[in-house]
């Protein structure tokens, strides 16, 4: 620490005015630098999905009735969901997600809930009880959100057509920003 | 600002001025040589973190020790058990690196996933990993043995 | 139940608020009124609100251990398999609970401050104990907002947990590391409150010194062994072989280790000499302000390390906490400066004060410079916008010719008396001991220790270890001439009745032998990697390794890849089993390594990968680790040598009249 440079610079007769000063502009420093790091997120090295093709995956359904997998879903705009039982965020964004699958069940648009380190009978539950009809499916020891550099549940990824990630939400997420990500990728010729 | 610190306990006493002077001085000369050495050694310790296309429009010499981060492309991860012999591709969408290392690869290192390598790039072009460290971003969660961020 | 956990959780930490506030009130009435009754009820304020918080922390184990997954802090680091001890000290798994425990500890000690403190010195006691009760309050006002409530309830109750973080359910370590840190950086409150109290009240003197020697000592002594218990914890748990990695949450529990050992001594100075009083409260200032600056480094998240916590709302609110602290106490000491001028000054260089100032400078520097390391990223950061890390090169180089250079010291100056030495005294203190160093520059070289710093090293150690031998020797042979007593009493009368300055001896001895630990397995470690099939064999250093099996076992709780490994050295034959561990819920498969500790070496196993699909190979990584167990064994060293020295010597009268004193001794005896 720089704080025994008070006590030093005290003593030190002929700058001793300056050396305050110095001690004081390297504690401002010192703290503006500590302020400055709440800018960055520590966790972001840059894995920069967005923009690239998004991992392939196959899936169990949470519902143990097949398989699902992104690459059948070529051609839809598709947004992936990482959730888990445990997650408080999970469960205050699902009434978006439910409205938000009314609203695009019948066009183009497929949702894709995938359980995040969690067992499936919790997840199983969850889904029982907050409902929700979109397919869910339980990632394979983490490695799907780990292809997409998932930081923690919940996690929201827009896939245009071509398969390639457009967006990702961290975060619980709202109507508004579910339906104009997916409404951009409509749009989007591909 | 060390030197400020040095001569922090300097007194005024009568007695003795030849000799505090003295005292005061090997502290002096004792925080400057800890302070210079600090400095060299940060410069030549400092591991710049690049991704593959900042890598190349540095133009990174051959040798330079450096942290490359980016994803293992699908299809590329090898890892060979009789010889130790791993190799990858790492890149960033727009730029492809070829990495090889020697040695087991940490847990995690999957294909798809974050992984940063810390090496410098041979003169064909190639970057020889030192070490390997597949990351996973994730709340409060260490990482599996053989990649502890600094570990020597 | 209508009444749960979170309630009564709650509800005692916001009660416990009120009477920290009720405390300050009281304790600044004490104190400008000198008045029993504002005295008594800052007690009593202090009694009740750690009481309220014991009751917080219990009725947070108590939803853990009941899974009470109402709770998100449960649900997010319980599960219903987790057994009963991993649940209990899931408390401090993640920040909000270890924000809760820190709360507890500084509870109590202004709890104890408030009524064994304030028997003497009432004034300066009680401007300390509002001081106190202003940090407790800071602390209860962190955990009753939603930035670190750990009482805040779940929206809904999941069927089961997270479950606590694989790292931390994977040894008994973990109960013991954390606490002891922040015992230590808790402690630390105390001097830094009577250094505050003393500058509010305009004294001049050391009062505030003497009356918090031991909370140093003891704070100091704690935070050692929780360093000591850390870098033990990685050793054994995170597998890759080191125990110490300049972390950033490392760097922060040794940074006001470093101010904390500098204070220590220099405090001696003031105490003989009058000197240094500015010095010595800047020590204690820079001491807290780095437990501060710790804990936000690493509770904040804005530097990447094996330990941070989640990125925070706490953050913000601890860097506002440590800038008051700053401004506070600058602002005091500017304040106060005329108040602060020594009364003599520094001698002779040859003289114990000046060896004292060397070694502060030193200590200081390696404070500054490891800082400057842990922080450097965010400077760089901030001012170019790369992004880069300093690695252990950087403090493996600093800090190597600060440690050999205050092992130096740590020899010379108990051998030099204050004010100077004058030829006849050198000769006669340094003799065996400059033997003693050549003796274990030839016992390195000896064992094929190569290079200077591991040869410096052993030297130095040995030096060290031959002046505390000589002191002692010294100590029991004037004891025996004055009082006759034989050497077996003379020895227990030195430890008793001088237990600050022979305790502090024995420190030094621990010291040198976690320096000669550190060289021996910094430099003397040997890695050989081999991938193996079963039947395969590899040699490192003396030692053979077999692989004999590689088997898949389900556990209720996980699955795990074990690699059963047979070894064989000078020392006999043992089993180990590296593994790797999967949990459900994690992704990241933890590995353990299997390690036989031994006195000469340890054998370090990891099991770095295998054949998923046959179990036909795995390769193993096997680290030879000399002394490395000594590390532990000085920990414990240091840690005897601390109670020595903080146990309160045997009626002071006796003190002052030594011969009655003995006789009275060895007539006890």
């Amino acid at each position: 620490m720089t704080t025994p440079n008070v006590a030093a610079s005290r003593r030190f007769t002929l700058t001793g005015r300056t050396a305050n000063l110095l001690v004081i502009a390297v504690l401002v420093g010192l703290i503006v630098v500590l302020a400055l790091g709440f800018r960055r997120d520590p966790r972001d090295i840059r894995t920069a999905v967005v923009g690239k093709e998004a991992p392939a995956f196959r899936l169990e359904r949470l519902e143990g009735t097949g398989t699902v997998a992104l690459e059948e879903l070529r051609g839809k705009v598709v947004v992936v969901n990482f959730f888990a039982s445990w997650c408080v965020p999970c469960r205050e964004e699902h009434p978006a997600l439910v409205r938000a699958w009314e609203r695009y069940r019948t066009s183009d648009v497929v949702l894709v809930g995938i359980l995040f380190q969690d067992s499936v009978e919790s997840g199983r539950d969850f889904v029982r009880r907050l409902g929700g009809t979109w397919p869910t499916v339980v990632d394979d020891r983490g490695r799907t959100a780990l292809g997409f550099g998932v930081f923690g549940p919940p996690e929201t990824f827009f896939i245009g057509r071509d398969g390639v990630i457009e967006g990702r939400h961290i975060g619980p997420i709202d109507e508004d920003t579910l339906v104009r990500g997916i409404e951009t990728l409509r749009r989007k010729p591909s | 600002m060390r030197r400020s610190r040095a001569t922090g306990s300097d007194g005024r006493g009568a007695q003795g001025i030849g000799e505090r002077r003295l005292v005061a001085l090997a502290a002096l000369a004792l925080a400057i040589a800890i302070g210079f050495i600090a400095v060299q050694s940060l410069a030549g310790s400092a591991v710049y973190y690049l991704t593959p296309t900042e890598a190349k429009e540095r133009g990174l010499a051959a040798g330079q020790t450096a942290r490359l981060g980016g994803q293992v492309e699908a299809g590329t991860l090898r890892y060979e058990p009789t010889t130790r012999d791993l190799r990858f591709v790492i890149g960033d969408g727009v730029s492809r690196v070829l990495v090889i290392g020697t040695g087991a690869p940490p847990g995690l290192l999957r294909e798809g996933a974050g992984a940063v390598v810390e090496g410098a790039f041979a003169a064909d072009g190639v970057f020889r990993a030192t070490q390997v460290i597949a990351k996973h971003d994730e709340v409060y969660e260490a990482p599996p043995p053989g990649a502890t961020p600094s570990r020597r | 139940m209508s009444i749960g956990w979170a309630d009564i959780g709650a509800g005692a930490l916001r009660a416990a608020l009120l009477f920290a506030l009720g405390g300050i009130v009281a304790a600044a009435f004490a104190a400008r009124y000198r008045d029993v009754r504002g005295l008594r009820s800052a007690r009593w304020c202090a009694l009740v609100a750690f009481a309220l918080v014991v009751l917080a922390d219990a009725a947070m184990i108590g939803a853990l251990v009941t899974h009470d997954f109402r709770l998100a802090y449960v649900a997010g680091n319980n599960a219903r398999e987790t057994p009963l001890f991993y649940s209990v000290i899931s408390l401090w798994a993640a920040l909000e609970g270890s924000i809760l425990l820190w709360t507890l500890v500084l509870a109590g000690a202004t709890t104890f401050v408030a009524w064994r403190g304030t028997r003497a010195l009432p004034r300066l006691a009680t401007t300390a104990l509002g001081i106190l009760f202003a940090m407790l309050a800071f602390f209860l006002l962190l955990v009753t907002t939603p930035a670190a409530d750990p009482f805040v309830a779940s929206p809904f109750v999941p069927e089961n947990g997270r479950g606590p973080n694989p790292l931390l359910q994977n040894n008994p370590l973990m109960a013991l590391h954390p606490p002891l840190l922040y015992l230590g950086y808790v402690l630390f409150s105390v001097p830094f409150a009577y250094a505050i109290a003393s500058l509010i009240l305009g004294e001049g003197g050391d009062r505030w010194l003497v009356a918090t020697r031991r909370y140093a000592l003891v704070s100091w002594a704690l935070l050692g062994s929780g360093i000591v218990a850390g870098a033990w914890w990685s050793y054994a748990v995170l597998g890759w072989g080191g125990y110490w990695a300049w972390d950033p949450v490392e760097n922060a529990a040794i940074m006001p280790w470093l101010t904390a050992t500098a204070y220590l001594h220099s405090v001696m100075v003031e105490e003989k000499r009058r000197l240094l009083r500015t010095w010595n409260l800047a020590l204690v200032i820079a001491t807290f302000a780095l437990t501060i600056l710790g804990t936000f480094l690493t509770r904040s998240g804005i530097v990447n390390s094996v330990h941070a916590f989640s990125l925070s709302a706490i953050g913000p609110l601890l860097l506002g906490y440590l800038v008051a602290i700053l401004v506070v106490s600058c602002g005091l000491m500017l304040w106060r400066s005329r108040e602060l001028a020594d009364g003599g000054s520094l001698g002779a260089p040859l003289s114990r004060e000046a060896i004292f100032l060397f070694q502060n400078v030193l200590f200081v520097a390696a404070t500054v410079t490891v800082l400057l390391g842990t922080l450097y990223p965010l400077i760089a950061e901030a001012l170019g916008g790369v992004q880069l890390s300093i690695g252990a090169p950087y403090f493996d180089r600093v800090q190597v010719p600060i440690g050999l250079a205050l092992l130096f010291l740590m020899g010379v100056g108990p051998q030099l008396p204050w004010h100077g030495a004058s030829r006849a005294t050198l000769e006669r203190q340094f003799a065996a001991p400059a033997l003693a160093a050549a003796a274990g520059a030839a016992l390195a070289l000896g064992s094929g220790m190569r290079g200077a710093a591991p040869v410096l090293t052993y030297a130095l150690a040995a030096f060290v270890a031959a002046t505390v031998v000589q002191e002692v020797v010294r100590g029991v042979r004037a004891r025996r001439v004055l009082h006759g007593e034989p050497a077996a009493h003379a020895l227990a009368a030195l430890f008793r009745r001088s237990g600050r300055r022979y305790g502090g001896y024995v420190v030094h001895l621990g010291i040198a032998l976690i320096a000669v630990a550190i060289a021996a397995s910094q430099a003397g470690a040997v890695e050989v990697e081999r991938t193996l099939s079963p039947g395969g064999a590899m040699q490192v250093g003396q030692h053979e390794i077999r692989l004999d099996a590689l088997s898949e076992v389900q556990e209720p709780q996980r699955r795990r890849v074990i690699a059963d490994l047979w070894v064989a050295g000078p020392g006999g034959e043992t089993r180990l089993s590296p593994s790797f561990a999967f949990y459900p819920n994690a992704t990241q498969p933890v590995g353990s390594p299997g390690i036989s500790a031994g006195p000469a070496d340890d054998v370090y196993a990891i099991l770095a990968a295998y054949d998923a699909r046959g179990k036909a190979w795995a390769t193993i990584r096997v680290r030879v680790i000399p002394l490395v167990s000594w590390l532990w064994v000085g920990g414990l060293v240091i840690g005897v040598g601390a109670v020595i020295a903080a146990l309160p010597p045997p009626r002071r009268r006796e003190v002052h009249l030594p011969a009655i004193a003995a006789e009275a001794a060895a007539g006890a005896e």
